[in-house]
């Protein structure tokens, strides 16, 4: 009976291995955020009245989409999700409101592209050629505690729609989350 | 028949245990002996193959191609390396389910490895070095924080004093964030990180007020080989080695530009032994199992002996054939026990015993730079940038049998600053 108990232990070992990816969990903002978050900014963004108000006078609002800006404790965003977080809700509103927004590559992505010669892909103007009248900024802040048996991050991410000629904000909107891990055997 | 089943019950436990304790690393060895032979696209191409696989050296073997891919100065190579290592390091779960039964009852070798506390700051120290060389302060700031978690994590969460302790040896986080508040243009912040680098240690006050001054030229140059994971009393506790004593004292290094020896803005002085913070090793639940089960181990053995000898008849008793099978059974098991209560000693063979910050102020343009040790160690990298404006960071990895002619920008020269396989090393 012992030595049945041992055999399905040791096959339970053997065949019950995770990878190394299947099974972690941590603190760090993931895709759920990114949609949640996006969403709720393009929706913002759509039924704002300032912005209506200002597409009322002057037309389509020019925009061009930065990276996030990492301000987070002891947490790296890399090159490409720092675009994916503003690149969605310009996609966004692309489809749901073609004709408030004219959307403007920035430089580092126009040139990522064009450095990666995409078949059939038309990337418009070059930056250089169009001047934008807004930028559509992120930052991205947390307060992070981690010690041997927990690690909690609260998040504070601010968008924001900024004129660039005179710097005057027409338009933010912010997403928070708190996330908690308890740390468990062997971590 | 009790002999034929228990022969057979030990032939399958024997089966499985080599299944799931099979799980053997490989890879380090060839690439550890490539990577300090200067070999460094095949180490990287091999790493490549291993570092994709999820198991459990999924880690390990990533921060292995982080290493070799940034003294190869494929950056992309390495900050997506570091990178994987990083979210995996950061997660908690990963060795949840069998991972965790089988670390604790067959062999701790099947955990994902994710490394001692020291290995985990070297990481997020690597990344944020990958991030400062690429001008991004930001991440690179975020990632020397992390990396002070990782130490922070290892301390003593109710005793404020040790966190000062153990951060203490790992200055060179908090320098190195000085720099990045720097050049994010928040003085206060950075005047701070060298404050709370001076109050730890005292000694280091020159180079923080070198890393203070405004330069254009970085060199972070690493020396020596880091601590090596060993057993110690018996071979189910681990524990790392040469200590600093051992080892000896840590040498301080010359700078020639254009031949010259240059004048630093800071002295050349080492701000982290590792072989000193390896030594506080974490004692773990899975360290106490691994005690537990080579005690009982021997234990059974001892019992499965006697009892065996005991049914045999040689000390004068009859002979019984169920003792005997009985005593094997339980010599066996003792046997298994021991044998899987092995030490996990996979580390992370290529880091650095300790590292220097340099900070110059060079003449704009191009400039033949080279860093010599007492201990013979000697690298120059030729026609690094001195830019007009800004900073620019350069790494030496200093290694007695790799090529000591660099040339800039990597790659520009074949055979030197980017090196060719030579398929015929091999490890001796």
């Amino acid at each position: 009976m012992r030595t049945t108990a041992l055999i399905a232990v040791l096959a339970l070992a053997a065949c019950g291995c995770g990878t190394a990816v299947s099974s972690g969990h941590n603190t760090a903002l993931d895709s759920v955020d990114l949609v949640s978050m996006t969403d709720q900014m393009a929706r913002s963004l759509a039924t704002d009245p300032r912005i209506n108000q200002e597409f009322a006078a002057h037309g389509p609002l020019t925009v061009v989409c930065e990276p996030v800006e990492n301000e987070l404790t002891g947490e790296i965003i890399p090159h490409g999700q720092a675009e994916a977080y503003t690149a969605r809700v310009r996609d966004l509103l692309s489809q749901k409101a073609p004709d408030r927004f004219t959307w403007i590559m920035n430089r580092d992505e126009f040139y990522d592209l064009r450095g990666q010669e995409l078949e059939g892909v038309s990337l418009g103007p070059s930056p250089d050629a169009v001047q934008p009248q807004y930028a559509l900024h992120a930052v991205f802040q947390s307060l992070t505690q981690e010690d041997s048996e927990h690690r909690s991050s609260y998040y504070l991410c601010v968008y924001s729609l900024t004129d660039l000629q005179d710097r005057v904000e027409l338009w933010s909107h912010k997403y928070e989350v708190k996330k908690t891990e308890v740390k468990g055997f062997l971590d | 028949m009790p002999i034929r089943i228990s022969i057979l019950t030990a032939a399958v436990l024997v089966s499985l245990f080599s299944l799931v304790s099979g799980c053997q690393d490989n890879s380090g060895q060839q690439a550890q002996f490539d990577y300090s032979t200067g070999n460094w696209p095949r180490a990287e191409r091999e790493l490549k193959d291993s570092a994709r696989k999820t198991d459990e050296n999924y880690v390990l073997n990533n921060v292995r191609l982080g290493s070799v891919a940034l003294v190869n100065y494929n950056l992309d190579t390495a900050e997506s390396a570091f990178l994987a290592a990083y979210e995996v390091i950061n997660s908690a779960g990963v060795n949840d389910g069998g991972r965790a039964v089988s670390a604790a009852v067959v062999s701790e070798n099947t955990k994902i490895w994710k490394g001692e506390p020291f290995e985990r700051a070297m990481v997020n120290y690597y990344l944020g070095l990958l991030y400062y060389m690429r001008h991004d302060y930001n991440n690179s700031r975020a990632a020397f924080e992390n990396a002070l978690f990782k130490l922070r994590d290892y301390s003593d969460t109710n005793n404020a004093d040790k966190y000062d302790e153990i951060n203490s040896d790992f200055v060179l986080a908090y320098m190195m964030l000085g720099k990045c508040y720097l050049h994010l243009d928040q003085p206060d912040k950075a005047k701070a990180m060298f404050d709370k680098a001076i109050q730890i240690r005292p000694d280091l006050a020159p180079v923080a007020q070198g890393l203070q001054q405004p330069d254009n030229v970085l060199l972070v140059v690493d020396w020596g080989w880091g601590p090596v994971k060993i057993t110690t009393v018996d071979h189910a506790f681990a524990g790392f080695g040469p200590t600093p004593q051992e080892a000896g004292p840590i040498p301080v290094p010359q700078v020639l530009v254009d031949g010259a020896p240059q004048a630093l803005t800071a002295p050349p002085l080492p701000l982290v032994d590792l072989l000193a913070l390896a030594q506080d090793h974490r004692w773990q639940d899975i360290d106490t199992i691994r005690a537990v089960k080579s005690v009982a181990g021997k234990a059974l053995m001892g019992v499965g002996a006697f009892e065996a000898v005991h049914g045999s008849g040689w000390t004068g008793h009859r002979y019984n054939g169920n003792d005997v099978a009985i005593g094997l059974g339980l010599f066996a098991a003792g046997a298994l026990l021991d044998a899987s209560s092995q030490a996990d000693l996979r580390h992370w063979e290529m880091l650095p015993r300790t590292v220097f910050l340099i900070p110059m102020n060079l003449s704009p343009g191009t400039h033949d730079v080279t860093v010599t040790f007492p201990t013979g160690e000697q690298q120059t990298w030729h026609g690094l940038v001195a830019p007009a404006q800004g900073e620019n960071t350069y790494y030496y990895r200093m290694l007695e049998e790799a090529p000591t002619d660099r040339y800039w920008p990597p790659g520009s020269q074949p055979g030197s600053g980017s090196q060719k396989e030579t398929d015929s090393l091999q490890p001796s």
